[in-house]
């Protein structure tokens, strides 16, 4: 029998089951898994698919999660109501963040660019205590869906794993579009794309902005989970932890982004009783990736079986 | 002097251990017949690990109490778990420590960030939680830098940062003629923690603080806040940095020749800042930070607890040079409370019992603090008073009441 994509429905199937087979403690970090594979998803469309040097995402992330936050203790909407205008205001936050690739800035400098938007709405978050706590942090209510309060880490499962099913099948259908063929020729050849007529500009705005509303999404799930923002939780060292997932996972591939989520997020708690180990092992399975598997783990699996290659990537 | 304490508290610890055999087995989550489990959470490995001794300053004095036979019979099973200090991996370490761990109680958990995220689930799960992180919002209630009541399972029996800022913004109003203050503090929950009750507390006195400025994490230049402190001509400067900022603008301070007080905060050990600021003149008789302890670190009174540090900690969990530090005492501090409180609570261990103990604490002499210990139900931070560390202009360190008021 011949195999088809079909068969990853039964990976959102079969995790219905997980919350029967984990305590809490596993269920959470299950929970920030899948946090992180929308983070990732939304991360790989700017460098991945775009193939541009833009690390805007913290900011996205950050976003997403105060505007999440804000929009809870401060109007107090439901927190189920704030998932897509947290990803709204993360769009407009990449629509901002691609007026420097606008500009013809590229490479290190668009690095250096988004970097410093990042570190920009960190400060705004320290600056603005009156919406964001400020330094001292603002603490999420229980996120709630009709009525029904997502206390439990089960309960906060079975919602986040609905957004990252439509997320992935969301974001794959773009990529396999005429959309995401113009971001890989974006990515292949920028001048070579404009000749063929590709209106550019047009697609770095749309890239950055479905990066920014994708992680914005991401980052109204990590309020929900953590339930206490703090402009810290938005550094530098957030940053790294993106870029290693689609770094692990494989740049430019859905499969990659979940399999360096999966990794990325769940080596460290392997190695908790190890205090020290983990941050070398995080070293190590990156330096292992980079030097053998530069396409990164999802090459791995690609070469098991074609399926687990990303359909947009197939001719490459 | 130092032998005498010990002996005390051998005697009192012996006794609840003396007391203790034929225990009725407890079905209390974490604890046996021969052990209560613990679990000991802080920032093991990142930029915040600094902190750690606090964390083995606890273990210190309950690997002691075990060797003298734990408590009523049981010894405590101390799991060390690492939060990074960052609010994601500290609610893993909390949950882990609830659900596959099973213990009986969390303490230490430095970095309020992490504390606040964990709360809720500590909350939740009725876990008991003694911890040392500074932000008043963890366990203040009306008094004590928070609001309403206490969390029911949650205290410190150190001061928190509320009383720390206090103190700091106390002693810079106790120097002569002090009115305009200036305050330099990291942009997070931690350094507003202490700086803001300062500010208050200054200014309800009639003081004036004139300038709040920033000091970003990872700064090593500080000019700029220097002259623009210079520039207001202050009489004192409030510090609310952690060690290697608090380094920088004691250098730079100096090196403009700024000529006021310089009062730290508790995140830095006082030893280890005029180590290296590596100046005497950029220190002496101008740097100043909170003490929390009766006497100076290395003083005959707490010869005993640094006998305890020694023998009970690892090497790799001291120092290079062998000698804790300020942080490990502090630490030690967190870890005297909390075996009180099962001592008090006696045979029949239960989280009530356990919090009943601990809310019965009244001006408890836990032979460390400046302050005694007092908790009840509706106020549920131990330690409110503190002195204050500095050099004479010899380079001694002198430990003062007041400004300019030494303790002896």
């Amino acid at each position: 029998m011949k195999l088809t994509r079909s068969v990853f429905w039964l990976l959102p199937i079969a995790a219905l089951a997980l919350p029967l087979l984990v305590n809490p403690y596993h269920q959470y970090v299950v929970n920030l898994i899948l946090v992180y594979v929308v983070v990732g998803v939304g991360f790989n469309i700017v460098v991945g698919n775009l193939g541009q040097l833009a690390f805007s995402n913290v900011a996205f992330f950050g976003i997403g999660a105060y505007a999440s936050a804000i929009f809870t203790t401060q109007l107090g909407i439901p927190w189920w109501l704030t998932v897509i205008p947290a990803g709204v205001v993360g769009a407009i936050a990449g629509c901002a963040a691609s007026i420097p690739a606008l500009r013809g800035v590229r490479l290190f400098y668009l690095a250096i660019m988004t970097l410093a938007f990042g570190e920009l709405m960190r400060w705004s978050y320290i600056r603005t205590p009156a919406l964001t706590g400020g330094s001292m942090g603002l603490t999420v209510p229980p996120a709630e869906l009709f009525g029904w309060v997502l206390e439990s880490e089960t309960q906060k499962f079975y919602v986040f794993l609905v957004i990252v099913v439509v997320i992935v099948v969301a974001v794959s259908r773009i990529l396999e579009s005429r959309i995401g063929r113009a971001f890989l020729s974006i990515k292949n050849d920028e001048r070579a794309a404009a000749a063929m007529a590709v209106p550019t500009g047009r697609y770095f705005v749309l890239a950055f902005a479905l990066s920014g509303f994708v992680v914005g999404i991401g980052g109204s799930m990590y309020a929900a989970l953590v339930g206490h923002l703090s402009p810290e939780a938005f550094d530098l060292v957030q940053l790294i932890l993106h870029f290693a997932i689609i770094m692990v996972g494989g740049l430019g591939s859905l499969v990659g982004s979940i399999l360096g989520a999966v990794l990325i997020t769940a080596t460290p708690e392997l190695f908790r009783d190890w205090p020290g180990f983990e941050e070398l092992m995080f070293g190590i399975v990156i330096v292992i990736v980079i030097l053998f598997l530069p396409r990164g783990l999802a090459s791995l699996l690609a070469r098991v079986h074609p399926i687990f290659k990303d359909r947009y990537l197939r001719e490459d | 002097m130092g032998t005498k304490r010990k002996t005390l508290h051998t005697a009192a610890v012996a006794f609840a251990f003396a007391a203790g055999w034929g225990v009725a087995a407890a079905e209390e989550r974490g604890v046996t017949d021969t052990t209560i489990k613990i679990g000991n959470i802080g920032p093991f490995t990142g930029k915040a690990a600094i902190f750690n001794p606090l964390n083995y300053g606890s273990a210190a004095y309950m690997r002691y109490v075990n060797d003298l036979g734990g408590v009523y019979g049981r010894k405590f099973e101390i799991v060390f778990g690492d939060t990074a200090c960052a609010e994601a991996k500290g609610i893993a370490a909390a949950k882990k420590m609830v659900h596959d761990e099973k213990v009986f109680m969390i303490t230490v958990n430095p970095c309020s960030g992490v504390a606040m995220a964990a709360k809720p689930t500590f909350v939740q799960e009725g876990m008991i939680w003694s911890g040392v992180s500074a932000n008043p919002k963890i366990t203040g209630s009306i008094g004590s830098g928070g609001s309403g009541a206490p969390p029911e399972y949650m205290f410190h029996v150190t001061p928190n940062g509320y009383f720390s800022g206090l103190t700091m913004g106390k002693f810079m109003m106790t120097k002569p003629g002090a009115k305009k203050v200036a305050i330099v503090a990291h942009t997070n929950d931690w350094a507003r923690g202490y700086c803001d009750p300062a500010k208050e507390y200054i200014e309800s006195q009639g003081g004036e603080v004139v300038l709040d400025t920033a000091m970003e994490r990872g700064s090593t230049d500080a000019t700029a806040q220097v002259l623009q402190i210079k520039s207001q001509g202050v009489d004192g400067v409030l510090g609310c940095l952690y060690q290697p900022e608090l380094v920088v603008l004691l250098r730079d301070a100096h090196k403009y020749q700024l000529g006021v007080p310089v009062i730290g905060a508790l995140g830095a050990d006082f030893g280890q800042v005029v180590q290296q600021v590596g100046n005497p003149d950029a220190v002496n008789g101008v740097f100043f930070q909170g003490h929390l302890y009766k006497d100076k670190i290395g003083a005959p009174a707490l010869e005993w607890a640094k006998q305890i540090l020694v023998k009970y900690l690892t090497e790799d969990e001291l120092p290079s040079d062998g000698d804790p530090t300020h942080f490990y005492y502090f630490g030690m501090m967190n870890g005297v409370g909390v075996v009180e409180g099962f001592r008090r609570a006696g045979r029949d261990l239960t989280r009530e019992s356990y919090m009943a103990a601990i809310e019965s604490l009244r001006s408890f002499d836990n032979n460390l603090s400046a302050g005694s210990v007092t908790i009840t139900d509706d106020q549920h931070v131990g330690v409110s008073d503190m002195y204050f560390n500095g050099l004479d202009e010899s380079g001694n360190e002198v430990i003062f009441t007041a400004y300019g008021q030494p303790l002896h």
